[in-house]
C-alpha cells in the first residue's frame, strides 16, 4: 500500500517554508517534492541512481510524480539536493490535462510511499 | 518563467533546510555485467530462492515464507554467476559463466565444491536418472559431474555456441545460442540429429521484392536465449532477424516493419514437439531483449523476461499452439494472463515459478526478487544484499528504443550476432564490441567513426531513434564495455597443429602480423585486402567465436577465409597455402 503524506505532513518534514513556491500557469507547474529515505525499493533505486548520475534525475522525479497520481505531458526541469535522509525536488511539469488541477501544496513521501 | 524555476531553490537557501548535496555530475565506476539472464531458481519445495548475482558475483539464498537471506556467498571477483540447476538431494549447482566452473551449494547455501568445467560453462541440466549434472559450454565442451560432487565423469567435444542442455523423456538436447539450431544427442553423447527454428516472414514496407514485387522478407532465427522443457516438447526463446536493408541516415532508420515501431530483431518462440518437427509459434509479445522463460508447474502459465523494455510478460500457455503465419503481427495483449509487469525496479533479468504457481522475479539492480502470487500483483518485494549497483552505460546497452531494439539485440552477451544486415552501401556483418573496445578506435568496418560518443549519436540516437545521449551515457558507455573480455577458446584438440599455426601466422612469408598486431592483434588502420574497398583491420581476440568473417561474412569458416573468399594475395600472402597448413593456421586462430 502506498503512504503519500500530502500537505500538512510536508509543513512538519521540509520546515513547511516554501508553501508559495508552487506556480501555475496553465501550462506548467512548479512542485517541491520531498522524499525521506530509505524508501521502498523501486523508489529508492530511483534515488540512489540519481545519487551517482545527475542524469538519471528526471526518472526520479518521473517516478515521484507518478506516486502522487499526477499525470504529466512531461518534465520540464528536475532539480535534486540531498540532505541526508531527505531527498529534495524542484519539480516543473506540464499536467497532463493541462491545467492546475494537482498544483495545490507541496508534498512528501513518508517512506516514499512503501508496499 | 526564471523566476519560476528559481524560487523553490532560492527558498531551499533561505529556509531551515540543511545544505544539500547535489548529483553527481561524474559517473561512478563501471558496475555490473551484460544481462545474460536465468540467473534465478526457487527450489522443488517452493521454500527457497536462489539468485545468481553475476554483477556481484554472489549467490544468495532467501527462505521465501519470511523473506529473509538464509546465505550470501561471495564468489571470487569475475566469477559471474549464470544458471542454477537444483538436483534430486536439494543441492543447487550454478554454472561460473567466466569462472569456468560448476559451484555447489547446500539448502542453507553453504559451499559443498567448485569444481572446473570449461573457460565458458552455459547451460545446466540435472539427470536424475544417473544422479548427474550436465554443463553445456559456450567453448563447445558438454561436460558430466556426479551431482553427489567428484570429478568429471564424461567430457565431449562438440561444438562452439553451446547455451543450454535440456532432458526430455531421456533425451538429451542442447541449443546453441548465436545460431538457435536445437541439437539432439544420442547416449553416447553424438549428434544425431540437428534443427533450426524455421524462417518466417514479415511485411517491411520499405522493402519491394525485386521478383515478386511484394514487401516480404524473411525473418531468421537467431540469439536463443532460453530454452526449457514442456509436455515432452521444448521450447526456446529466442530472437529473430528481420532481413530488411537498414537505414543509415534518417531518424530510426532501423525501424519501419510494418509501419509501426518493430525493428529489425523481433523476439520469437519456437517449438521442437517430441516428434522432431519444429513449429515457429504466432508471435506473443514483442520487446527487446527476451532473455529469460519460465512454465508454471501446471504447465498453463509462462513467463517472459523482455529486458530491454523492463517488463515480464505473464502469459497463457494458450498461445503456444499459434502458428507463425501472420506476416505483420501486433502485440496486443490477448495472451497476457494479467498486466504487464513492470515493477520500477529497474531491468529485471531472470524468472522463476514456485510450485504453488508464485511468480519470482529477479531485478539485480536494486537487488531483489518480487513476487507475486497472482497475476498483476506483486505481493512482496525482497531486498538482496549486495547494495545498489548502477551504470548509466550498461542501462542504455540494454534499452529499448523506439524502433523496438536494445543495443545488445545484435551485440548480446556484449558480443556479436554472427549475422549479416543489409545497408545501402553494402552487407556488414555485425562487430564485437568485447575485447577491450577502447583500445580499437576507430569503430565500424570502414573506420569513420573516431570514437563511441560519435558512434553513440550515430546509431543509438539516430537510427535506432532514442533521440540523445546523455552526458553520463556518453561518458560511461566505454568504460563499462571495455570491461567485457572477448570471447575465450577451448584448448587446442592438437596443440602440436595449433603451434605450427602460430609459426605460420607469425611468418613474414604470409605477413598476417604485419596488420594483426599488438595486444588486440589489429593495428587499428584502414586497408584494401582485395574486398572491395578499405575496411578497418579487426581485432582476432576470439577470433574463433565469432564466424562468420569477413566485413560481409563471405566466410562460413575460418578456413572458407582461406579458399572461398578473402584469399587475395592482398590479405596476407596466403595463396599458397595447402589444405594442411590452412588446417594449421585455423588451428591457431581457434586458440586466440
Amino acid at each position: 500500500m502506498k503512504r503519500v503524506v500530502l500537505g500538512v505532513l510536508l509543513a512538519a518534514a521540509v520546515a513547511g517554508c516554501d508553501n508559495t513556491s508552487d506556480s501555475c500557469d496553465q501550462t506548467a507547474v512548479s512542485k517541491r517534492v520531498t522524499i525521506e529515505t530509505p524508501t521502498d525499493p523501486a523508489l529508492q533505486l530511483r534515488v540512489s541512481s540519481c545519487e551517482v548520475d545527475i542524469d538519471a534525475c528526471k526518472a526520479l522525479c518521473e517516478l515521484a510524480l507518478e506516486r502522487l497520481n499526477i499525470a504529466t505531458l512531461g518534465v520540464s526541469s528536475c532539480k535534486v539536493g540531498f540532505a541526508g535522509d531527505r531527498v529534495l525536488m524542484d519539480v516543473d511539469y506540464t499536467p497532463s490535462d493541462g491545467s492546475c488541477f494537482f498544483g495545490g501544496g507541496d508534498v512528501a513521501f513518508a517512506n516514499g510511499g512503501a508496499k | 518563467m526564471i523566476t519560476k524555476r528559481l524560487l523553490p531553490i532560492v527558498l531551499l537557501a533561505a529556509c531551515s533546510d540543511p545544505p544539500t548535496t547535489e548529483p553527481a555530475t561524474t559517473p561512478p565506476p563501471p558496475w555490473g555485467v551484460p544481462v545474460s539472464g536465468g540467473n534465478l531458481l526457487i527450489s522443488a519445495d517452493g521454500k527457497r530462492a536462489v539468485a545468481a548475482d553475476p554483477d556481484r558475483d554472489r549467490i544468495v539464498t532467501v527462505d521465501l515464507a519470511s523473506g529473509n537471506v538464509i546465505s550470501d556467498l561471495a564468489l571470487q571477483p569475475n566469477d559471474e554467476p549464470g544458471r542454477l540447476i537444483e538436483d534430486a538431494a536439494g543441492r543447487v549447482h550454478v554454472a561460473l559463466r567466466r569462472g569456468g566452473a560448476l559451484v555447489t551449494i547446500d539448502a542453507t547455501g553453504q559451499v559443498l565444491g567448485r569444481r572446473a568445467v570449461c573457460a565458458e560453462p552455459r547451460g545446466l541440466a540435472f539427470d536424475s536418472t544417473s544422479d548427474s549434472i550436465h554443463v553445456a559450454c559456450a567453448t563447445g565442451e558438454l561436460v558430466t559431474f556426479p551431482a553427489a560432487g567428484g570429478d568429471a565423469t564424461r567430457a565431449l567435444r562438440l561444438e562452439r555456441d553451446l547455451r543450454d542442455v535440456v532432458l526430455i523423456n531421456n533425451e538429451m538436447f542442447v541449443t546453441r545460442f548465436r545460431t538457435a539450431e536445437v541439437l539432439k544427442l544420442d547416449a553416447a553423447g553424438a549428434v544425431v540429429s540437428r534443427v533450426k527454428p524455421p524462417t518466417t516472414q514479415r511485411v517491411d514496407f520499405n522493402t519491394v521484392n525485386p521478383e515478386t514485387g511484394d514487401n516480404n522478407v524473411a525473418a531468421n532465427p537467431a540469439i536463443a536465449y532460453r530454452a526449457v522443457a514442456h509436455n515432452g516438447s521444448l521450447v526456446m526463446l529466442h530472437q529473430r532477424q528481420v532481413d530488411k536493408e537498414l537505414g543509415t541516415v534518417e531518424t530510426g532508420g532501423y525501424g519501419g516493419g510494418c509501419g509501426g515501431e518493430s525493428g529489425p530483431v523481433e523476439p520469437a518462440v519456437t517449438v521442437r514437439s517430441s516428434n522432431g518437427s519444429v513449429r515457429a509459434v504466432a508471435p506473443a509479445f514483442f520487446g527487446a531483449l527476451p532473455v529469460d522463460l519460465a512454465v508454471s508447474p501446471s504447465g498453463d502459465q509462462f513467463a517472459v523476461v523482455l529486458a530491454g523494455s523492463q517488463e515480464v510478460r505473464q502469459l497463457r500457455a494458450s498461445f503456444l499452439p499459434g502458428e507463425d503465419h501472420d506476416p505483420c503481427p501486433f502485440d496486443n495483449g490477448t495472451n497476457d494472463a494479467g498486466p504487464r509487469i513492470n515493477d520500477h525496479l529497474g531491468t529485471p533479468t531472470s524468472v522463476a515459478f514456485a510450485p504453488n504457481g508464485m511468480l519470482a522475479i529477479f531485478y539485480p539492480e536494486v537487488p531483489a526478487i518480487a513476487l507475486r502470487t497472482q497475476p498483476g500483483v506483486t505481493e512482496q518485494i525482497i531486498t538482496l544484499p549486495g547494495g545498489f549497483g548502477y551504470d548509466a552505460g550498461r542501462a542504455m546497452f540494454h534499452e529499448q528504443t523506439p524502433v523496438g531494439i536494445a543495443c545488445a539485440s545484435c551485440h548480446p552477451e556484449g558480443r556479436e550476432d554472427g549475422l549479416v544486415w543489409k545497408f545501402e552501401f553494402g552487407s556488414r556483418r555485425t562487430q564485437s564490441v568485447a575485447g577491450g573496445i577502447l583500445a580499437r578506435a576507430p569503430y565500424h568496418w570502414v573506420g569513420d567513426m573516431n570514437d563511441l560518443p560519435k558512434l553513440m549519436n550515430d546509431v543509438f540516437a539516430v537510427r535506432m531513434a532514442a533521440g540523445s545521449t546523455t552526458n553520463s551515457q556518453r561518458l560511461s558507455l566505454g568504460p563499462w564495455l571495455d570491461r567485457i573480455p572477448a570471447p575465450r577458446s577451448a584448448s587446442a584438440l592438437d596443440s602440436v597443429q595449433a603451434e605450427r599455426g602460430r609459426a605460420l601466422f607469425e611468418s613474414t612469408e604470409l605477413g598476417c602480423v604485419t596488420c594483426h598486431n599488438g595486444a588486440q592483434l589489429t593495428n587499428n588502420q584502414r586497408v584494401n585486402v582485395g574486398t572491395s574497398g578499405n575496411f578497418k583491420v579487426p581485432s582476432l581476440l576470439g577470433i574463433g567465436a565469432r564466424a562468420p568473417f569477413m566485413h560481409d561474412g563471405c566466410a562460413g569458416t575460418l578456413t572458407e577465409r582461406f579458399t572461398k573468399c578473402g584469399n587475395s594475395q592482398l590479405h596476407g600472402k596466403t595463396a599458397q597455402l595447402d589444405a594442411v597448413q590452412i588446417a594449421d593456421l585455423v588451428a591457431y586462430l581457434e586458440t586466440l
